[in-house]
């Protein structure tokens, strides 16, 4: 899970204005990782894109990653 | 600088023939690559046209063929010497095609070359994210004229670029949004593996090709699957010159998608 945290923080900050307030957490079970992101309120446009295509973008990124894990795994914005 | 046009017939030497024809060469003179050897099918079930590519002198369709988006071209030379290149020359892996739908069309831009620091700063951000990724890459970033190519030799080729090209094309839409984050958009960046998006193109334009043909057959609109906005755009420049067809994209988002339809 380390590594899918790990990439989805390299992501998000190099699309936002305030990479310090860049925050992932996480949640793992045998089967799966789901993922949290969170950043500055005025970044989240950034991170989700128009119609949410970065936000889609990301998450088959991050999907990709986690094919070696084989592991379902989820990324949310929490609003 | 010579240019290139596709000719296409039921069998490699019919099209060669017809290129001859068109060109005013003799059938051995004609300097062509193959691109699909076609497929005569089973009873004419399956059945696939030939294509094959020409290089042709600058004098010969250049000029009639030189709108904006065509790679910028050297003045032509005595318009009676065409400069035909011999079958062995046309080795070389082509890029115009990738420049034509890759690039704003604007040869002012092509001519401006991207600053350095510009292309060290992508090569940062796509090598951190390969390495967060897990992978074990190479990667080369250079100004390619109408843009900038991000060329990625990774450990692995089919995990890095995905089912139908998803991750590349994620990967690739996202470094453009990181890359032009603080500054004015200067020039798309294509990341590219292996040549696959060569062989993407190609791929479409065989498709386009094949579908066009039916639309004229069967005498009615026949629609491509939904295709992103780039592949929409080989299709639409693909079939641009071919008086027999026009075509539009129709529906939204996903689901975008190029429609093509006999000329009336």
């Amino acid at each position: 899970m380390a590594l899918l945290e790990n990439l989805l923080l390299v992501l998000a900050r190099s699309l936002v204005d305030d990479p310090e307030r860049v925050e992932v957490s996480g949640t793992e079970s045998d089967s799966r990782v789901d993922l949290e992101l969170r950043v500055a309120p005025d970044d989240m446009g950034r991170v989700i894109g128009r119609q949410g295509r970065t936000i889609r973008a990301i998450r088959t990124v991050v999907k990709a990653a986690s094919v070696k894990l084989g592991k379902r795994v989820t990324v949310e914005v929490p609003d | 600088m010579t240019d290139e046009r596709e000719f296409y017939a039921a069998t490699v030497d019919e099209a060669v023939e017809k290129a001859a024809d068109e060109l005013d060469l003799s059938v051995d003179e004609v300097p062509y690559r193959v691109l699909d050897e076609g497929n005569t099918g089973f009873l004419g079930i399956g059945a696939r046209d030939a294509r094959i590519v020409v290089e042709v002198g600058e004098t010969q369709e250049a000029a009639e063929e030189d709108a904006p988006l065509a790679v910028p071209s050297e003045p032509a030379e005595g318009a009676d010497q065409p400069e035909i290149e011999r079958p062995e020359s046309i080795a070389t892996p082509e890029r115009p095609a990738l420049s034509e739908v890759y690039g704003n069309g604007s040869s002012e831009s092509e001519q401006n070359e991207a600053p350095q620091e510009l292309l060290d700063e992508i090569k940062e951000l796509v090598d951190s994210i390969l390495v967060a990724m897990g992978f074990e890459a190479r990667i080369e970033v250079y100004d390619a004229g109408g843009f900038i190519a991000a060329d990625v030799a990774p450990d692995n080729t089919a995990l890095f670029i995905g089912q139908k090209g998803e991750t590349i094309d994620a990967l690739q839409y996202l470094v453009n949004v990181a890359a032009f984050k603080e500054r004015p958009f200067f020039k798309r960046v294509v990341l590219d593996a292996e040549g696959y998006r060569q062989r993407r193109v190609e791929a479409i334009q065989g498709m386009a090709h094949r579908t066009a043909r039916r639309a004229i057959r069967e005498r009615r609109t026949v629609e491509l699957p939904p295709m992103n906005s780039s592949e929409r755009r080989v299709v639409h420049l693909f079939l641009s010159d071919n008086p027999k067809v026009t075509t539009e994209s129709e529906g939204s988002g996903d689901n975008r998608r190029v429609k093509i339809s006999p000329t009336t």
